[in-house]
């Protein structure tokens, strides 16, 4: 069948989508100078406003039920995205309890918050109505609150505002005071996400060992008294010792390159003999890459998502008035520009499963195949890879070993936000950054190879478990 | 709130600084040292293409400038003025770096328009100055001809053609015409600033063929989805003007049109029309099945018959990596004249304080990928059974249907594999196949033919 019949030519390649992102909010209550997110306020606060309303009146779920009526039945995770979800919680409640009812193998939600309102809100519209629900439904649910809690005071309170760290952290601890000691069908997954700034590991390297130690004896902290908090809780479990993530795909430099290959290799010196809580390595997140390659050899012929998301694949994301996108990022886009751009909507009218919806069918098209196309995702790289060393942006010897070619690719595909590095730096999915093999391709690789397998030895688990991969 | 982007505001400058110089590098080392004089090796092995005009006096159905024009290049962005403005500064700039590159004019209609002429008078008037070394060799168009339904234009366009001649200037013009038979795809819109009877009837033709033979210039017209039935028809007419006018038969250049729209039918005519330009060959070659491959494999074969068989040095086998575009109206660089959305603006050129145009960075990451990318190793490409015997898609169409540059359109595919196919049954049929595949030393390419022949059985069989 050809493409601008009936489309059935597509529908082969089409995977389940069992992972829904909802475009929940679209304004913030905070200003961190880092997010990616435009910081046009009177856009974000106008589109909120008009989201506020579909929750209001009811359209929004019902738009959502209408669109994704024929996966009702496959789709088992919910996410909310946007900007601050908190913002909208007096919506919560009704919301997702018409959700839960309408998807009947939904068992899991996750969002990102920046707890500036505090455990209270949290507790009073998202949870409380949660445990309710499931307990009604008496269905097993797990929900994954992320709290934004970028490190120590010095760090976190920096990019966000004075007094952030102080309220994330007393978030977390009420939180997990707050949750009950058992319940039948619900747990709460509580976890911080920390992103490290160049600067700041600029300024460890040069400061020594000794700051080091004080960033990660802060996680140490963190994650003791969770513990002790959660006792035999069977309610809560908390993953809060500081496993920090890159700026992606960030602005890098071949000086900083060589810089985080120094901080890299100053890990090991990290004393954590007097360490009791902490999980996992100090440092993890390219090392996912390699473990995609050395673990999964099918990766090389099969297809294969490689732990970058699975946007577009199995995930979609849904805004209030019912359309389709393929993440969250580009539905902010979407929202907030004037320009209906050809190639960002997924789908233009009601529903996915539409075969003639050709705009779905060829964005999926596309989409898919950089999800399931591993080794021609290697082939772009390697042609920004080659051109970086000839020019000696990077290690020279990268212009003849091709193993290490595929090794710098790898430690950049557990960061790889490819719909991110299409809106914003190459226009392509497939194309990658040129930041991110600076940023590895000056001595990191090999030092990511040495601290992994230093932890290795040391017997240190992956934060993850290796299934996942 | 998602967290996963944060901006090192510290390191901008050094990392835009530093992406500049990866394009300033790529640039003279892929680029540049191919348009030195200097490089006596291969004097065309890269090119300067010039978009001069959005605007067009036809509106092909198939033509992107047609169906595009707002996005690719809108009305907003043309002026005449910086078009010869901005002309000189590139004709300055490449006298000030020894640089003789073969300039292509591409618009919609450069000679239905005044601009076409005035940027060709101006490169005369500058040339002529330059040092006969680095001045540049040969000016290509590919043009519509309609400038042929004015004697006046005919005239102005001769007289271009003998001034840049004088001074040593090749100015060669491709007949991007399909022929009589397809018209209906090709509609005349109105006339530019350019006052013509666009009446395309048999002693237009007669012209246009009369003239192209004074010049030798080459035909090319495009195989489109809509009309394919008739392909036969209007090859036989290209055929007849060919004698009438002792044109050599096969000096036609076929290519089908590699846009989303082709249907199962449609496909199937086009089997059709390449088996019949097997028959028609092998008639013209003596009936010897030696001569047929000997004809397909140095690379006439209507080029669409060699298509299988033939490859290209290079990854992509349009023209793309061969050349560097730049629209001349604001100096914008991007990868092709199909591609000018802007998305895929990679760079622009700016004067400095001494007028001399610098190459202002905006994307190197595009601009090393649409040089440096194979076609072979496109997504889907990779793992398909022809890849070798295809010869790839335009990335401006595949953007145009599915919103990604890289992404090959299903359709096409077909039609490539049918391509294939046809070119082996068209073989087959006068015993030439095995006499091919002896002069091809790819095995890859040889295994890939051996697929789809059985292929092709296994369909026979099952019918």
């Amino acid at each position: 069948m050809m493409q601008g019949e009936k489309g059935v030519f597509f529908e082969t390649s089409l995977k389940p989508i069992y992972g829904v992102s909802i475009h929940w909010s679209s304004d913030c209550n905070m200003a961190c100078k880092y997010c990616y997110i435009d910081k046009d306020k009177p856009a974000m606060a106008s589109l909120n406003r008009e989201i506020r309303q579909a929750l209001e009146d009811g359209s929004f779920v019902q738009n959502i039920k209408t669109t994704l009526k024929p996966i009702q039945n496959q789709v088992e995770s919910l996410a909310l995205w946007g900007a601050e979800p908190t913002i909208n919680g007096k919506y919560f409640d009704n919301f997702i309890g018409e959700l839960l009812d309408y998807f009947p193998n939904v068992n899991s939600l996750m969002f990102s918050t920046n707890a500036l309102l505090g455990a209270q809100v949290l507790y009073d519209q998202f949870l409380s109505p949660l445990m309710k629900k499931v307990e009604t439904l008496q269905r097993k649910f797990e929900f994954e609150l992320q709290l934004s809690l970028d490190g120590p005071e010095l760090i976190n309170d920096a990019s966000r505002h004075v007094g952030a760290t102080k309220n994330t952290l007393d978030t977390l601890y009420y939180l997990i005071e707050m949750m009950p000691q058992t319940h039948d069908y619900f747990t709460l997954h509580l976890t911080t996400k920390p992103t490290l700034d160049i600067s700041f590991m600029k300024e460890m390297v040069q400061e020594g060992i000794e700051k080091f130690q004080w960033y990660y004896e802060f996680g140490e902290e963190v994650q003791r008294k969770a513990k002790i908090l959660i006792g035999d809780k069977t309610t809560v479990t908390a993953t809060a010792s500081i496993i920090p993530t890159l700026v992606d795909p960030g602005y890098y430099t071949k000086e900083d390159g060589k810089m985080f290959a120094a901080w890299v290799e100053d890990l090991m010196y990290v004393d954590q003999s007097n360490w009791k809580y902490r999980e996992g390595p100090l440092f993890f997140q390219p090392w996912s890459g390699v473990e995609n390659i050395m673990y999964s050899p099918n990766i090389l012929v099969e297809g294969y998502n490689a732990l970058s998301c699975s946007a577009g694949k199995n995930n979609i994301t849904i805004d209030h008035k019912g359309k389709v996108y393929t993440c969250n990022r580009l539905c902010r886009n979407v929202a907030l520009s004037d320009e209906q751009k050809y190639k960002i909507p997924m789908t233009s009218n009601s529903t996915i499963d539409n075969p003639t919806d050709q705009k779905w069918l060829k964005r999926t098209w596309a989409t898919q195949s950089f999800h399931e196309n591993f080794l021609s995702r290697f082939q772009f790289a390697n042609t920004i890879i080659l051109a970086l060393a000839a020019a000696g942006q990077i290690d020279k010897k990268y212009l003849t070993d091709e193993n290490a070619r595929l090794l710098l690719f790898s430690v950049t595909i557990g960061l790889y936000c490819h719909v991110g590095a299409e809106e914003d730096y190459t226009s392509n999915i497939f194309i990658p950054p040129v930041s991110y093999f600076r940023l590895f391709g000056n001595g990191a690789v090999e030092e990511i190879m040495r601290y992994h397998k230093y932890e290795e030895n040391r017997g240190v688990e992956r934060p993850w478990p290796s299934n996942v991969l | 709130m998602a967290e996963q982007c944060l901006v090192n505001t510290t390191g901008m400058t050094a990392y835009e600084q530093q992406n500049q110089e990866l394009a300033d590098f790529f640039l003279n080392e892929y680029l540049y040292k191919a348009y030195s004089y200097l490089n006596t090796e291969d004097p065309y092995s890269k090119t300067l293409e010039l978009i001069i005009s959005p605007r067009c006096n036809l509106g092909c159905k198939y033509c992107y400038v047609h169906k595009y024009r707002k996005d690719i290049f809108s009305e907003d962005v043309y002026d005449s003025e910086l078009t010869l403005k901005n002309l000189d500064l590139i004709l300055r700039w490449l006298e000030k770096n020894k640089y003789n590159p073969e300039l292509d004019i591409f618009s919609g209609e450069p000679l239905a328009q005044e601009i076409g002429f005035q940027v060709l008078e101006a490169i005369y008037e500058y040339e002529k100055n330059v040092d006969s070394r680095w001045r540049i060799p040969r000016i290509m168009i590919p043009t519509n001809f309609t400038f042929i339904c004015s004697e006046e234009l005919t005239k102005r366009v001769d007289d271009l053609i003998d001034k840049l001649a004088a001074i040593n200037i090749e100015l060669l013009l491709s007949a991007s015409f399909d022929g009589k038979y397809m018209e209906q795809n090709r509609p005349f819109l109105y006339n530019l600033d350019l006052n013509m009877n666009v009446e395309r009837d048999d002693a237009y033709y007669d012209r246009v063929f009369e003239w192209c033979n004074k010049h030798c210039y080459g035909f090319h017209p495009m195989i489109y989805s809509k009309g394919i039935k008739d392909w036969k028809k209007n090859f036989l007419w290209f055929q007849d003007q060919f004698k009438k006018f002792d044109i050599p038969w096969d000096v036609l250049y076929l290519l089908h049109v590699r846009n989303e729209e082709w249907t199962a039918e449609n496909v199937k005519d086009f089997q059709e029309f390449v088996e019949f330009l097997f028959d028609f060959a092998w008639e013209k070659l003596g009936k010897d099945p030696r001569a047929l491959v000997d004809w397909i494999i140095d690379g006439k074969g209507f080029n669409l018959l060699g298509q299988p068989f033939v490859t290209v040095g290079r990854g992509l086998t349009c023209s793309i990596q061969n050349q560097f575009t730049v629209r001349v109206s604001d100096l914008m660089c991007y990868p092709c004249h199909r591609t000018g959305y802007k998305d895929f603006y990679f760079g622009q050129f700016i004067p400095d304080e001494t007028e001399i145009l610098k190459y202002h960075n905006t994307n190197v990451e595009l601009l090393l990928t649409t040089y440096g990318i194979h076609k072979n190793v496109m997504p889907y490409c990779m793992e398909c059974p022809i890849n070798n015997l295809c010869a790839g898609q335009c990335l401006g169409a595949q953007y145009e249907s599915n919103g990604n540059l890289f992404v090959p359109i299903p359709s096409v595919c077909i039609v490539s594999h049918a391509l294939v196919a046809s070119c082996i049954k068209g073989l087959e049929k006068y015993h030439a196949y095995g006499l091919l595949c002896e002069q091809l030393s790819n095995r890859t390419i040889l295994a890939q033919l051996d697929y789809v022949k059985k292929e092709i059985c296994n369909n026979a069989t099952k019918n």
